[in-house]
């Protein structure tokens, strides 16, 4: 049939604008050129051995490391409770309550980063990291007050009011009865946000400085000044990297629907 | 006997100053199981969740064996509930949830093990301690909810809609089982339903409920036989009514006047009415040949086959009638005469 | 007074995130936006606002980015719309695997994505070499700093953003919603623009806001692919305020950009409904 053809072309199409990117630049990172030449005449794995020996990847690498998991963990501590309040109780201004949590998907982080950085200036220097932190916790309450609430509309309310009924005060149903079963819902929103933060640009972009950078503002950097294939090396790692995140993810989620 | 659960003037607010239960009044008897009966939304639910604590009432008093539970927090209560979607909790084994509540106890752990293995044994899961809830039946959680519930020696226990989600065998299987275990523990009970045949087999009474208030309260053979209301006579399958004039009344029997007809009725009222309402069931009916004291003639406009009985519809002068008969006897356009005998004729003043 | 409890609960879920979002995400931006109508003198004006709007430079990069928006979406959704219709049609397993394959890109960072285009779009990249191996030109072609780039560049980035919320919005379509037009006539064409093409609009309309928004508000892949020739509002917004440490006319380039995504987004919602 004429018409299946030209749909499964279009399938065709999708996929090989989106993942031939990735295969061109696995190649290139495998080249022996100084330069971005295509196709590589021979083959090398100087470009990987080039990452570990520029300090400022292995250190940026730490930072947005750690960014990540503080920003992610903090956005959580403070996420969950909202996302409870959210889905247990109906109260006044809690359609404004939602949409302010969500509104760091709805502003361009260009311009969350842009005005975080300004507003630090006013209040005199924010230290890098404590600034980094900040910003990246702002921009994934969304995430962490999103996702947590799936995981809680889920939960039967009765279950709550069992463990109450059974004696257990309100404190202790939720952290022995409500926590235990977001278990899925926080690895989700933990694995989502980590991953948010550990690619984000435009507002590290603002809000890194002098001595601390994130992973993705110090390929920026290089990228300026080089022209070798290095950052296509650290690229692949990076795509390997976030394959073993999603299957991670994928073992994570599957599983905990069994235990 | 002394009333173990007194519930006094209740008023019940979700929406301020539109109050859902009004002075409503309730005690039940040590020992007793009451069911609470009525369509959706009429404030049994709201009855029951106000027991337990997790609706702070707007007025009135909870008492519980003397003991004041109006402001006690649910938690501090010692009530046993099962709920309708039974809440078991889903990363705990079924001897976790069945030990939850005495462990909020502090109990020792030896007390705990030889507690929850006597209440498994009691609902007959003692196989399946360590299974978890997803791995259950529907069923057997729902024995699994009933014995978190007993286990921590409740002074009362609340059932809301437990059977509901049970298909129509088990939930015969699980009504017995429940009925038997709260009579062998001497659990007090107030139990929830909008299913009459459930509410009239587990329970010692039976009160009826329509928009917050109480229609009826009685035991269940008074409540099938005696409808009190219109509203309970409706919700109790006396489908068929028709109006009708007080002509004289001796003791509790009525004589009426009903266009043509004279009937007689029975009713339960002290005052004299002038106008009832005359109910009776589909299958209060005998077909006979001419016509006698009580009996209405009409024509058959619809018969259908249903297995046990065959459902006549009955045209008559004061409307149709819904009959059933056990054997296939008139025709279809049949003329019959129906028989009515005065006991199973239920008048009702209007109000 | 458990009425009182419940607020009091209530106000302790949601008063340390609240304070938090206020302190560090509700004021900066009303700083940036009282900063947009502020000159060097501090003085309350709307002389920012009015050099970008009468400003050539600023006119032409802001209808590029609206003009280089539109263009994505729409390659975005001439690509994006008839495979999804494949995908959603698919066997469950063959469909997870290909929609995480979908996903996978969105988990790499941007820099990763874009950075093959410099491999195929630059001097010594892909296209240059081959054509000038067959002769067919002599130098190689500026392909790279160009609106085309950026084009490419982004609607690859974008893609998934696409695919997505159309497939599940194709998946919902019931098959015997479709049978059942055929049953009463419906050739497949008519079948595609009169059941499939009104049930899939909520989810092509959320591609389209999420892919305009995106393209219009992107940094990494327009200061890669355009650098600073092909300026793009979020290019432009940097230079202003990182190289030029001009606070204020940054401020300005900001806000236009939260207004222009802002207005496209309630539009696109309205005709969700």
């Amino acid at each position: 049939m004429k018409t299946s053809r030209w749909l499964y072309f279009s399938v065709f199409l999708l996929y090989f604008f989106l993942l031939g990117p990735f295969v061109i630049i696995f190649i290139a990172a495998f080249g022996a050129e100084s330069t971005l030449a295509f196709p590589p005449t021979g083959f090398s794995l100087q470009w990987f051995a080039r990452i570990v020996e520029t300090q400022q990847f292995i250190d940026s690498f730490w930072t947005s490391l750690w960014i990540g998991l503080g920003a992610t963990a903090i956005s959580l501590m403070f996420g969950i409770p909202v996302a409870y309040a959210l889905v247990r109780f109906n109260f006044k201004g809690m359609s404004a309550v939602e949409t302010l949590f969500s509104a760091p998907i709805l502003v361009p982080g260009l311009v969350i980063g842009f005005s975080m950085l300004n507003f630090f200036v006013l209040f005199g220097r924010i230290e890098v990291m404590t600034g980094l932190l900040l910003g990246h916790t702002a921009i994934l309450f969304p995430y962490s007050v999103r996702v947590t609430s799936v995981s809680l509309r889920n939960l039967d309310p009765a279950v709550e009011e069992a463990a109450v009924s059974l004696g257990a005060n309100r404190l202790r149903a939720f952290m022995l009865v409500v926590l235990p079963n977001m278990r899925s819902g926080i690895a989700a929103a933990f694995i989502l946000g980590f991953i948010t933060s550990f690619n984000n640009v435009p507002v590290s972009l603002f809000l890194t400085g002098p001595g601390i950078t994130t992973l993705p503002i110090s390929m920026l950097s290089y990228m300026e000044y080089y022209f070798d294939p290095t950052i296509a090396a650290l690229s692949t790692v990076l795509v390997i990297f976030s394959i073993l995140l999603v299957q991670l993810a994928e073992r994570v989620l599957g599983l905990s629907r069994f235990i | 006997m002394m009333a173990y659960l007194n519930i006094q003037n209740l008023r019940v607010e979700y929406v301020r100053d539109v109050p859902t239960l009004d002075n409503f009044n309730l005690t039940v008897n040590e020992g007793e199981l009451v069911a609470l009966l009525g369509p959706s939304g009429c404030g049994k639910t709201t009855t029951l969740r106000s027991v337990a604590g997790f609706i702070e009432p707007a007025a009135g008093t909870i008492k519980v064996a003397e003991k004041d539970y109006t402001t006690l927090p649910p938690n501090k209560r010692d009530i046993g509930m099962v709920f309708q979607s039974y809440a078991l909790f889903p990363h705990l084994t079924i001897f976790d949830n069945v030990a939850f509540g005495l462990r909020m106890r502090r109990i020792q752990r030896k007390g705990i093990k030889k507690r929850v293995d006597e209440v498994l044994q009691m609902v007959d899961l003692q196989d399946y301690a360590d299974r978890r809830p997803v791995q259950l039946s529907g069923g057997q959680r729902q024995r699994v909810a009933l014995a978190r519930a007993i286990v921590i020696e409740p002074t009362l226990l609340l059932f809301d809609e437990p059977l509901s989600n049970l298909d129509a065998k088990l939930r015969v299987e699980m009504r017995n089982e429940i009925r038997r275990l709260q009579q062998r523990l001497g659990i007090t009970a107030l139990y929830v339903t909008h299913d009459q045949v459930e509410a009239l087999a587990i329970s010692d009474r039976v009160v009826v409920m329509n928009k917050g208030e109480i229609e009826q309260i009685g035991q269940p053979e008074a409540i099938y036989n005696q409808p009190e209301t219109a509203f309970v006579a409706d919700f109790m399958g006396f489908v068929n009514c028709f109006d009708a004039d007080v002509t004289s009344k001796e003791q509790s029997i009525l004589a009426l006047q009903a266009q043509d007809y004279t009937l007689h009725a029975t009713y339960t009222g002290d005052d004299d009415p002038q106008r009832v309402q005359v109910f009776f069931r589909p299958d209060a009916v005998a077909l006979s040949d001419e016509p006698s004291e009580n009996s209405l003639n009409g024509q058959v406009i619809l018969r259908t086959f249903q297995g046990q009985v065959v459902e006549y519809i009955v045209e008559t002068a004061l409307g149709n009638m819904i009959i059933y008969m056990p054997e296939d006897a008139p025709r279809f356009e049949a003329h019959v005469t129906l028989s009515l005998k005065t006991e199973r004729l239920i008048a009702i003043a209007y109000e | 007074m458990r009425r009182l409890n419940q607020n009091r609960t209530i106000v302790i879920l949601v008063a340390p995130a609240l304070i938090f979002m206020v302190l560090f995400f509700v004021l900066p931006l009303a700083f940036l936006l009282m900063q947009s109508f502020q000159t060097d003198d501090s003085v309350l004006t709307l002389q920012g606002y009015s050099d970008f709007l009468t400003s050539r430079t600023s006119r032409i990069i802001y209808w590029r980015t609206l003009r280089m928006g539109l263009l994505i979406t729409g390659i975005c959704t001439l690509i994006a719309y008839p495979a999804s219709f494949v995908i959603a049609r698919m066997p469950t397993r063959r469909r997870t695997f290909l929609l995480s394959l979908v996903i996978l890109p969105l988990m790499t960072n941007a820099i990763a994505r874009t950075y093959a285009w410099l491999i195929i779009l630059g001097r010594q990249g892909i296209i240059n070499e081959s054509l000038q191996f067959f002769n067919l030109i002599d130098s190689p072609l500026r392909l790279i700093f160009t609106e085309n780039a950026i084009v490419l560049g982004l609607t690859q980035l974008f893609l998934p953003l696409m695919v997505l919320p159309l497939v599940s919005s194709m998946e919902n379509i019931p098959e015997d919603v479709v049978e059942a037009a055929r049953s009463l006539g419906a050739n497949r064409l008519m079948v595609f623009f009169r059941i499939i093409v009104p049930m899939s609009m909520d989810g092509l309309v959320l591609g389209a806001t999420l892919v305009f928004t995106g393209s219009v508000t992107a940094y990494v892949t327009p200061a890669i692919l355009g650098g600073t020739r092909t300026l793009l509002l979020s290019t432009l917004l940097y230079q202003r305020a990182v190289t030029l440490a001009d606070l204020n006319r940054g401020a300005v380039v900001a806000v236009v950009m939260i207004l222009t995504t802002l207005s496209v987004n309630l539009l696109l919602r309205l005709l969700r409904r």
